[in-house]
């Protein structure tokens, strides 16, 4: 049987198409392989939290219209900041269904501030379950920033470094008469068969606590901290979705028994916070009918004419009648690139179709930077597939009909220095899915 | 010592350890290190381990027996990290490999098969009696709370004998690698495949010999059985596909994986001949299907919830089987999370294992119940025998589906 819709890449925006495909009833298939990127990311979701040049944004979508003027390659600006806002509500309801409900600013269209485990403020929308939003208030005034934060970690746990954190944290102009702590707590770690923290990953740590590991945990915070305005804790609780909904997730536990004011932020990948994101998405996929076909690597894709036929998979070809290709950049290897000879530039390919590319680079220099942070961003991160004004892809300049791109595989913005990639990968996936959409109500009207 | 002889001591290194950017996928997704935290995971089993190996097999880990080569590590890696296979070599070449009869016994699934013939009731019998499985728990260490797949009064193979003959009436034919399961545990399934390829107008034969294809060897440390059995089995899928037959086709998904992916890398055997005309079972109807060679069927009016196995998955064969339902009239499917059952072949039977293996497969189990189906779908025997131990529910193989569907 032919699927309506194959969609290539089972991140954030292949989930994101495949959940508002399936919900207008179209036949999906979501084939992927490798975990994706969500495995690594902080579990929050970003819009627009830097416009280069003029530091943070407040009001994303606002933000992203004036973007559009200036940068038309952008995937936001063939977009613009209605049809993001849009999107990112529609997903906020596609995830409070699959029991993950994720918190925003108090203002609607606002961003907020989220803490990073190496004591960084950053500017995102969406936040995971029961993390209060740092607000814009604190740069306001220093009375309203928090007065004391502590932060927490268990015994040995290497993945998460209180120490670094406090210190960043102090750098932050808002915080520098804060005060901020640190503290170790030590625990049994009850279903850990003997393992001890420093072996372990977020997750493991997660799976390896137990009621008794709690009971220790509030006991102790309780005691030894008195009066914080905000204590952080690694996200290293509840890894798996649908407890949030009797109020009984670890964290709201630890709340409640402490009386604190208790966050928990992504430690060093793999996230807890990201996985659970992750599972979400399949469980909504999932319900909605989609299929999941993992292990499953593209190979190529074939074409006739405008319109692509079918993607080869190991030795079988899959057909459909629209595609949908979001398989991620390099490091998902949505993104090809090879070093032939040392003083050429390299060679960037879209290796499922050889799509044509936005960003290619024209010498090394310009492709990368040596400083990993630099202010001006790093060139490659902008490369990738460029869409016409109609958002298709193409190939050789032919614009291909029934292919759709959404993701990081796109070029024309840098999710790292912008904080985007989660509204890019969001909005451009709802919005492939709204082509396909659009084009098979048309063709079965006619 | 040269730290860069890769293929010491006959034995193949593999290098896609240098792939790996330590990004810990890998660990994020094995069901073991996830239940029991004193596994290191696969990272460092794996790759991180396996540069310390080169330097000294004294680095060998004995945790390394805790992964139960569910391949899940491979499916999450998104560099391509032969993980999996690395732990299996690994095993092999450094590991302690004294002899234990519970695991002769647990792994040589075809000569068990072959030496209860004609006393199956009475094994069946013995086997779920409390006296017995408690002996078997304390002299063997096999645990005492699993059942045990029943042995099957008449094999595959001697019922097939009524119906070889009209195999060669059809003009398409192809062989048939039943493995060891349907042979002794399940030869209704067996019975099964050849009414639905029958129905397509397809013979189905049997090969003059076939072995155990290895996996449970392999995983018991008998790689030279394995080898052996190997050697046998591409010697009679050439024969077979020489004489006439068009596939080899397999209903066991992991037998499908070993015979088809594995025997080079892992047992140095050559399939090369034959490789391409070997196919899981759902893959050659998925195909067949496609080309408009659908048998008839009536409409089965049952919900089913679909459990994939991890082997399957790291074939890339999902996408057959669920095609494949897709054409059963009737049928409404759902596809549970992909979760590993815990069984992993021989390793939840192991005394030191069940518990671990329970914990694996809870979220799976919890799932199944809480999906109202009717019946679970799963293409591998193993994941059958631990869904129906730890749920209320029966288990079917897709291709029993079909002739269930079949007018």
């Amino acid at each position: 049987m032919k699927h309506d819709c194959l969609v290539i890449g089972g991140g954030l925006a292949g989930l994101t198409a495949g959940i508002r495909c399936a919900e207008a009833g179209l036949k999906v298939a979501v084939i992927s392989a490798g975990e994706c990127a969500l495995t690594f990311a902080s579990g929050s979701l970003d819009v627009l939290g830097r416009v280069p040049g003029q530091g943070a944004v407040r009001r994303p979508f606002e933000a992203i219209d004036t973007l559009a003027a200036e940068r038309p390659e952008h995937p936001y600006s063939r977009l613009g900041g209605e049809a993001v806002a849009q999107a990112m509500g529609w997903f906020h309801g596609q995830m409070a269904e699959a029991g993950l409900a994720l918190g925003r600013a108090e203002e609607q269209g606002e961003n907020q501030w989220r803490m990073t485990a190496a004591g960084a403020l950053r500017p995102t929308y969406y936040s995971q379950p029961a993390v209060q939003p740092l607000g814009w208030e604190m740069f306001q005034s220093p009375d309203m920033a928090p007065k004391k934060i502590v932060f927490v970690n268990i015994t040995g746990f290497l993945d998460f470094m209180p120490e670094l954190a406090a210190r960043n944290l102090k750098q932050h102009p808002s915080l520098k008469e804060a005060t901020v702590e640190h503290m170790n707590i030590t625990l049994p770690l009850e279903h850990g068969h003997g393992a001890t923290a420093d072996t372990m990953r977020a997750p493991q740590l997660a799976y390896a606590m137990g009621n008794k590991d709690m009971d220790i945990l509030s006991r102790v915070m309780a005691e030894r901290i008195q009066q914080a305005d905000l204590v952080v804790l690694p996200a290293c609780f509840d890894p798996d979705l649908g407890s949030e909904e009797q109020g009984s997730t670890r964290l709201q536990q630890l709340r409640m028994r402490t009386g604190l004011n208790i966050i928990d932020v992504a430690a060093l990948p793999p996230s807890v916070h990201g996985l659970r994101m992750h599972q979400a998405l399949r469980n909504r996929f999932r319900a909605l009918g989609g299929f999941l076909v993992p292990g499953t690597q593209a190979g190529h894709g074939m074409v006739k004419g405008n319109r692509v036929i079918s993607v080869s998979t190991g030795e079988d070809l899959l057909f459909a009648d629209h595609f949908i290709l979001a398989s991620g950049s390099f490091f998902s290897r949505g993104l090809d690139s090879k070093k032939h000879e040392p003083s050429q530039p390299c060679e960037v390919k879209e290796p499922v179709f050889g799509l044509d590319l936005y960003g290619l680079p024209e010498n090394n220099l310009d492709f990368s930077s040596r400083r990993f942070l630099a202010a001006e961003g790093q060139s490659f991160t902008r490369c990738g597939v460029a869409l016409n004004e109609q958002g298709n892809p193409s190939m050789n300049g032919l614009a291909l009909k029934n292919l759709h791109v959404a993701g990081a595989v796109l070029g024309g913005y840098d999710p790292v220095q912008e904080c985007s990639g989660g509204g890019v990968a969001i909005s451009t996936g709802w919005e492939a899915a709204q082509q396909v959409i659009n084009q098979v109500k048309k063709e079965s009207a006619q | 010592m040269n730290l860069f002889n890769i293929n010491s001591g006959g034995f193949t290194s593999d290098r896609s350890f240098d792939q790996c950017l330590k990004c810990t996928a890998c660990t994020s997704q094995c069901p073991v290190a996830l239940a029991r935290p004193d596994f290191p995971g696969p990272k460092q089993c794996g790759p991180d381990g396996e540069r310390l190996r080169l330097k000294s097999p004294d680095f060998l880990d004995d945790a390394l027996k805790y992964c139960t080569g569910c391949k899940r590590c491979e499916v999450a890696c998104p560099s391509d990290v032969r993980i999996a296979d690395i732990i299996a070599l690994a095993k092999d070449k450094y590991g302690n490999n004294s002899f234990k009869v519970r695991d002769f016994v647990l792994s040589h699934t075809d000569m068990m098969g072959t030496l209860t013939r004609g006393t199956a009731p009475l094994v069946n019998k013995l086997t779920s009696i409390k006296p017995v499985k408690m002996l078997m728990d304390k002299g063997l260490g096999i645990d005492q709370r699993r059942t045990f797949p029943a042995y099957a009064r008449k094999s595959f193979r001697s019922q097939y004998k009524s119906v070889a003959a009209r195999q060669e009436n059809f003009v398409r034919k192809v062989s048939y690698f039943h493995g060891c399961s349907v042979n002794n545990n399940e030869p209704e399934l067996g019975m099964d495949l050849i009414k639905v390829l029958n129905a397509m107008n397809i013979g189905v034969r049997l090969m003059k010999k076939e072995k155990c294809c290895g996996v449970p060897l392999v995983a018991n440390g008998f790689h030279k059985k394995a080898r052996a059995n190997g050697e046998l089995n591409m010697a009679s899928f050439e024969e077979s596909l020489n004489g006439g037959s068009e596939r080899v086709v397999a209903t066991s998904s992991s037998c499908a994986w070993m015979l088809k992916d594995e025997y080079p890398h892992i047992l140095g055997v050559s399939n090369e001949n034959v490789q391409s005309r070997i196919s899981f079972i759902t893959r050659f109807l998925a195909n067949e299907f496609k080309s408009g060679n659908i048998p008839a069927m009536k409409p089965v009016n049952l919900k089913v919830a679909y459990h994939s196995p991890c082997h399957l998955i790291r074939a890339g064969g999902v996408i057959h089987t669920l095609k494949t339902l897709w054409e059963i009239p009737g049928l409404e499917l759902t596809q549970l999370d992909s979760n590993c059952c815990g069984i992993a072949g021989t390793y939840g039977f192991k005394k030191e294992n069940y518990e671990t293996s329970q914990s694996v497969g809870d979220k799976l189990f919890k799932q199944i119940e809480a999906s109202g189906c009717d019946y679970v779908v799963t293409d591998c025997e193993t994941c059958k025998w631990q869904v129906e131990m730890s749920t209320s529910k029966k288990v079917l193989h897709p291709v029993t589906l079909l002739a269930m569907s079949l007018a």
